[in-house]
Formats: C-alpha cells, structure tokens, sequence
C-alpha cells in the first residue's frame, strides 16, 4: 500500500484498513491527515529504519554513443537515473531510468530476487537526513511518476531502488532535491530595505514609511484559483479553430 | 504630483520558426500575421504619439528568437511575398463587394492598411523592424527588456543550474548585439521563478524582472506593500509583480473589453468563408484554410450569427474601454496611496501579440489610454520599472515564490501528461552540452562549428512553446516534431563531436536551417568559472 493507492479509497475505506492497523484515530480526521497515520504505521510495521537503506553507488550513468540513424528518441540513455520537478505546492514529478546491470546490482546486495523496483520519497524539511520518507511500488525500469506531497513549502528526494520482502531497500540512483513553493502567505514580517547600485548594496535601512498594505487586499488576491490565468502563446492557442 | 505609477508591459514573442527547406510552411505565418496585425500597429502607434508630442513610458519585452526572425533575410523576403499576396487578395475584395458597401469600405481599410504595412517594412524600415524599436527606445519612450534565449521554462530546468545559466547569458548577449546596449531588465519566460534564478540574472547585470501576483504575495518574509512595490532578492536584482484587476479587464474572456460585441470578430475570416476557388491561391499551398486576417464581422453577439463590423463604433468603444480603465486605476491607485501612505506601483505586462492579433482594436485602445493618462488625469504616471527603481530606490528585501502566470499560477501547464516526456531528453541534451563544453576548453574549426550548433539545438529544444502547444492541443503533431529534430539534431552532433567525425556538409545543412544566435559560443556552458 502507497500513498497514492491509499489516497485513491474513500474515507470509510481507510477508517477501516486503519482500524486494522490497530490505529487508533479521532472521528475527526481528514482523509489526508489518515492517508499519514497509516502509511507510518505501516512503515514502523516494516521496521524499516534509516540503517537499512544501502548506500548510493557512486557511478553516474553511462554514456554510450547512439549509432544512428537518428530518426527516433531512444526510450532511454541505457544508465541509472532518476530527477525530481516541482508541479505545484502539492505534487512533484520525478522520471527515472534504471539500467538492467542497476536492477541486477540492486538485487544482488538486497540478496532477494523477488526484490521490488520502488520510490523512496524522502522529505528533508524538518530532519534535514534520511529518516522521513515513504515508499511507492513503480512497474518499469523507464518510468515517471506524480507524486502527491500534500502541503507546499517542503524539501524532497527521491530515490529509485529496489525494496527486499523484508523492507530493506537498495538505492540505485538518487535524485537532486526539489522545494515546493509555499502556497501561502508568509508569516514572517520582518523588514529589511536596501538601496543597490551597481550591483551593490549601497544602503540599508529596518525600516521604510509606509503603511502596511490592509490584510483584506492581500486576502483578496490571495484567491488565485479565480485567477485569469494566461501564459504567452497567444498564436498557439488560436492556430486552429 | 501624481499619487502613483502605472507600469504597462508588453510581452512580444514568438518560437523560432523557419523552414528554408519549405517554399512555404504553415507555422511561418505567425510571424507574419504579428508583424501585419501587431508589430506594424505597435510601431505605428508609437510614431504617431511621438509626432504629437505625447509622453509615454513603455516597457517591451522582444524575446531574442522574435528578433532573430525579424532580422533574418529569408523571413523578411518571405513577408514581403506575403504581404504582396494580401495586397493583390484586398484589391480581389474591393472589386468583389462592390456592390455591397458595409464589406466594401471594410476591405479597403485592409487594403490601405496591407499598402501602409508594405511600406513600412520596406521602405521606412529596410526590412528590419528591430530598428524601429531601437530608435523609440533610444528617444526615451520605451524601455525594452530581454527574455531567456529561446524563451525556455527555467523552472523545469533548475536542477542543471548551467543550462538555466546559459539560457539567461545568451538573452543578455543576444540584446546587446540587438540593441546596442546592455539589458536592464528581463521577462523571465512565462513568469517562471524559483528562488535562485535571479542569481544569473544578477551575474548577466540584469537589474529586475516580472513574477505572477502570488509570487510577490507569498514572498519570504511577507512584502509590506504587497504587489504594488518591487521587491529586492538577496541577490539585488528587484523583481516587479503582475496586479490582477488590472490585468483581468484585458485578458479575461468573460469580462475583459475583447469581447465586446462591437469590436471584430477573431474567427470569421474570408479564409475560411469563401469560396475555394476563389481564395486558394491565398491559404496554404495544400489547400489548408487559414486566417488571411480579412475579417468583415463583429462579434456581434454570443450566435454564429455575425453582422458587419463597424469601425467608427469599434473606435469608440475602445476609447469608453480605455476610460473605463483610466478610471479604475485612478480610483485604484488613489485608494493605494491613501492605504499604503507612499505612491504605488501598478504592473500590468500583457501578451503583445493580443493587440492587433486578437484583440483587432488593442493598439487603438492603447493609444487612447496613453493619450488620456497623459492629459485627462492627474493620479498616476506612466512609468517603467528602471523609472521607479531611480525613483524610489529603497526596496525590501524578500525571497519571492515559485510561480509562473500559467494556468494554477505553478509549473503544470508545462508538466503533465502531454508533455512530461519532453524532460528526459531535454535534461539529458543539457547534461551532454555541459559535458562538451568541458571537455572541449579551446575547440577550433570544425569542431568549434559543430559545439555552437549544438548550443543552438539545445536551446531551440528547450523552448516553453513546444510544451504549451502539446498542452493546448494545436498543433501538436509539429511541436513534437520540433522538439524530436532538434534533440536529435543536437545528439547526432554530440556522437560526431565524440567521435571526431563531424560531418561537415550536414552540419552546413543544419546551419542554415537553425541559424539564430550568429555569435553563440558554446563555452557559455562551461558555468561561472568559463
């Protein structure tokens, strides 16, 4: 079970996969906030600790020269390789390529080959290492991937590897960082002003006169889902009728 | 002494598209049908309101593969021929609607306005209208702006901080070579930001750039005057955000002024309603209909069915629709100062190719707007954003948001299930580019000509366009197409460099096919060290 399969079931459904769990929950709960509670349980279930996660191969993928002719993108480049894009503040994107030697590596340090090809989504944001993350079953060596991370403002990794039927999991490549973008407003009020030239900051100042534009004009805009969205390509859009 | 500033911003771009292995191509004609109907009315309405001594303040953006089209010899040709073509096809329309006066009168505005485009472009201009931008900017009225260089999503490239790099280096360059002057601000390609980016802008001596409302709105630490002044990144590079109400009256569908009922109608077009014998020597060589950009009717109503189209009642509502917007950035821009106790600033960046193109009535609209904001109203001045920063140079501080101005304000009009595919292949192309630029310090002839054009199609594969006609669905089958020949292109190059075989007479031949970016050097990839 993965965040994604378990995001897909209706709240009843997932009271009752909890209550399996022996979990105990408030009435109250959103299904996002049940979606967590049970993927920890289940990761605490498999025992799976940071210790297990084997460490990175240091080789990058390898580049072999194509032969030609040319005419057709190859599915792959033939290396191990996963990156990690930010959609919004609540998905990212990560599309991976692992190569049959990464597979079988993979299986060879696990020592299991019913080992499964698996996401590991790393969260950095409150720990800064290792020790958060959850998991997603994938199917294809040559694969991509939405993953829904729920609220925005936080730092992801991934890795694609190999999971073992008894929760160790084996890395096969890693991915850079990613940071979704908050999606709110900031708390933070403190103030800082500058005056640059030439590139330089040639004043400073804590403060500026001014007031404070009202909370209602921010909270106004603040609605971007009412947003006129636009995007240039005017002549794109209005190609065909 | 004005309340405040009105910044307006026109947004001019178009992907590289040309074809000299075609006589003629379908996709080629954007460019011409946005010289005809927005360039030419753009350089028109600046020139009259330098005549009449009217003062304006302008900030316009011209992507760096707009202006390698506009100064690239084929194309001009090519226009010519095109603009010939609509020159003999209104002459065909004056005698046909003789003896109906209502299209009559309407096909010989046209006509007067194909002979005046002709003129211009030829005659006035020399074929390159670059030079007329130049000298509006030069005078004082405008201030133009750079883009990335073929107007890549540099959001979706973040994580190869040296293909971001060049992308923004070969705009500024690009500029310089154009303009003659070093770039003082850039349109980050669909107002895509990620905190970071405004490093190489710094390093290019760029001093701001636009985000979208949210970008600003969600800011690190929170703006204390919200979109309606410029923040500082910490890298020093100022960044201005989009205001929403005004940006809403002219972009939006339902509300905006486009769809007034007296204005033209965008669809109805002699290429599509006439008769086939009689127009096929004027749409596309297969028999193709297209736009000719002769269009007889309003919009009339929310029915196909359409009436005439009136010019002297369009004018008019455009010079209301110009009012009414006058008014509500007096009223808005009054109510701002009163609130933030300092004058504020108003962004309102649109897509130029919506003047004229889309919107037939747009450049008149502007040009009763800048009229009246300079006589009939004392609340706020036009002003660009190099105006404000000399004006009130002391900003805050703050990081902005990821943002971009698509569709939910984030990466996803660009990023999803008709275009992801694209990312594989376009990082990896950047990751080989970095590679041979690194291990090619001081490469010389052959293989020096054989890095550049690889740069050049690496670039025009990372171009935002492609993705975003996958996503809308026009066109498709030509910007999969793009973004197939070019990493292709690109990756034959790379196995030839490697194997140090290059191919000279197909490398002449991709040359000459993708020849923007004359004085590209590869080592641009090299990062800040090169």
């Amino acid at each position: 079970m993965n965040k994604e399969t378990l995001m897909k079931k209706k709240i009843n459904e997932l009271r009752n996969i909890a209550r399996d769990l022996s979990i105990k929950f408030p009435a109250t709960l959103k299904k996002s906030e049940l979606v967590l509670v049970i993927l920890d349980k289940i990761a605490a279930k498999e025992e799976i600790s940071p210790a297990a996660v084997i460490p990175l191969p240091a080789a990058g993928p390898q580049r072999v020269p194509s032969p030609g002719p040319y005419d057709a993108l190859p599915a792959g480049y033939g290396g191990n390789r996963i990156r990690a894009l930010v959609r919004d503040p609540a998905w990212i994107f990560v599309y991976w390529e692992m190569s049959t030697e990464g597979f079988s590596e993979g299986h060879r340090r696990l020592r299991d080959p019913e080992a499964r090809l698996t996401l590991r989504i790393f969260d950095l944001t409150a720990m800064q290492d290792l020790s958060v993350f959850f998991d997603i079953e994938v199917y294809h060596q040559i694969g991509n991937w939405y993953i829904d991370v729920g609220q925005g403002g936080r730092t992801y990794l991934a890795d694609i590897g190999l999971k073992s039927r008894n929760g160790s999991f084996a890395t096969v490549a890693r991915s850079n960082p990613v940071t979704t973008p908050p999606g709110r407003l900031s708390e933070d009020l403190s103030e800082e002003w500058w005056i640059v030239e030439n590139g330089k900051t040639a004043q400073n100042a804590v403060s500026e006169p001014g007031s404070r534009l009202p909370q209602e004009v921010f909270a106004r805009q603040e609605h971007i889902d009412q947003m006129e969205w636009v995007s240039s390509g005017v002549f794109a859009r209005l190609a065909q009728r | 002494m004005e309340q405040g500033y009105l910044s307006l911003v026109l947004h001019c771009h178009l992907p590289f598209i040309r074809h000299p292995e075609h006589i003629e191509f379908l996709e080629e004609d954007w460019l011409f049908e946005a010289i005809t109907e927005t360039y030419i009315p753009l350089i028109q309405l600046f020139e009259r309101l330098i005549t009449d001594r009217v003062p304006f303040r302008i900030t316009l953006s011209v992507t760096p593969t707009l202006a390698a089209m506009l100064v690239d010899p084929l194309l001009q040709e090519r226009y010519l021929r095109h603009i010939h073509l609509l020159i003999e096809l209104s002459e065909k329309e004056i005698r046909r609607t003789e003896h109906e006066p209502a299209f009559n009168r309407l096909a010989r505005m046209y006509h007067s306005h194909f002979l005046e485009c002709r003129r211009l472009f030829e005659d006035r201009y020399g074929r390159n209208l670059l030079t007329a931008f130049r000298a509006f900017q030069n005078e004082g009225h405008l201030e133009i702006i750079t883009c990335a260089a073929t107007h890549g999503f540099l959001p979706l490239m973040a994580m190869i901080p040296a293909a971001v790099r060049a992308q923004v280096q070969v705009g500024a360059q690009e500029y310089a070579r154009h303009f003659g002057r070093p770039a003082r601000g850039i349109w980050l390609p669909e107002c895509g930001y990620y905190p970071g980016v405004d490093e190489f802008l710094a390093e290019a001596r760029i001093r701001y750039f636009f985000i979208d409302t949210h970008g600003l709105l969600h800011a690190k630490p929170r703006p204390k005057f919200g979109v309606y002044a410029p923040i500082y990144c910490r890298s020093r590079v100022a960044a201005f955000a989009r205001d929403i109400e005004s940006s809403k009256q002219v972009w939006s569908a339902a509300e905006g002024y486009p769809g007034d009922y007296e204005y033209r109608d965008f669809y109805r077009d002699i290429g599509f309603d006439l008769d086939f014998d009689y127009i096929k020597s004027y749409i596309h060589e297969d028999g193709i209909r297209i736009h000719t950009g002769m269009k007889y009717c309003r919009i009339t109503g929310k029915t196909d069915r359409k009436e005439p189209y009136v010019p002297e009642r369009a004018t008019q509502k455009a010079a209301e629709h110009a009012g009414n917007f006058m008014f509500n950035r007096e009223q808005q821009i009054g109510y701002l100062a009163g609130s933030i106790k300092r004058p504020p600033i108003v962004v309102a960046p649109y897509d130029a190719e919506l003047f004229g193109h889309w919107w037939f009535e747009g450049p008149q609209w502007l040009d009763f707007l800048i009229r009246k904001s300079a006589y009939d109203q004392k609340v706020y001045r036009l002003v660009t954003p190099s105006d404000y920063l000399q004006m009130h140079p002391m900003v805050q501080v703050s990081t902005p948001s990821a943002s971009s101005w698509g569709y939910k304000g984030y990466n996803e009009v660009w990023l999803e299930g008709s275009n992801d595919w694209i990312y594989r292949y376009l990082h990896e192309a950047a990751e080989r580019m970095i590679e041979l630029a690194a291990r090619y310090p001081n490469a010389t002839g052959l293989i020096q000509r054989a890095l550049n054009q690889a740069g050049r199609e690496l670039l025009l594969a990372q171009s935002s366009d492609w993705a975003f006609i996958m996503k809308t669905g026009t066109a498709v089958p030509y910007a999969t197409k793009r973004t197939h020949d070019h990493v292709l292109r690109f990756t034959r190059l790379y196995d030839e460099i490697g194997r140090q075989e290059v191919n000279e007479g197909w490398l002449k031949e991709i040359e000459n096919k993708d020849n923007l970016f004359p004085g590209l050097d590869y080592r641009v990839w090299r990062g800040s060290g090169g």
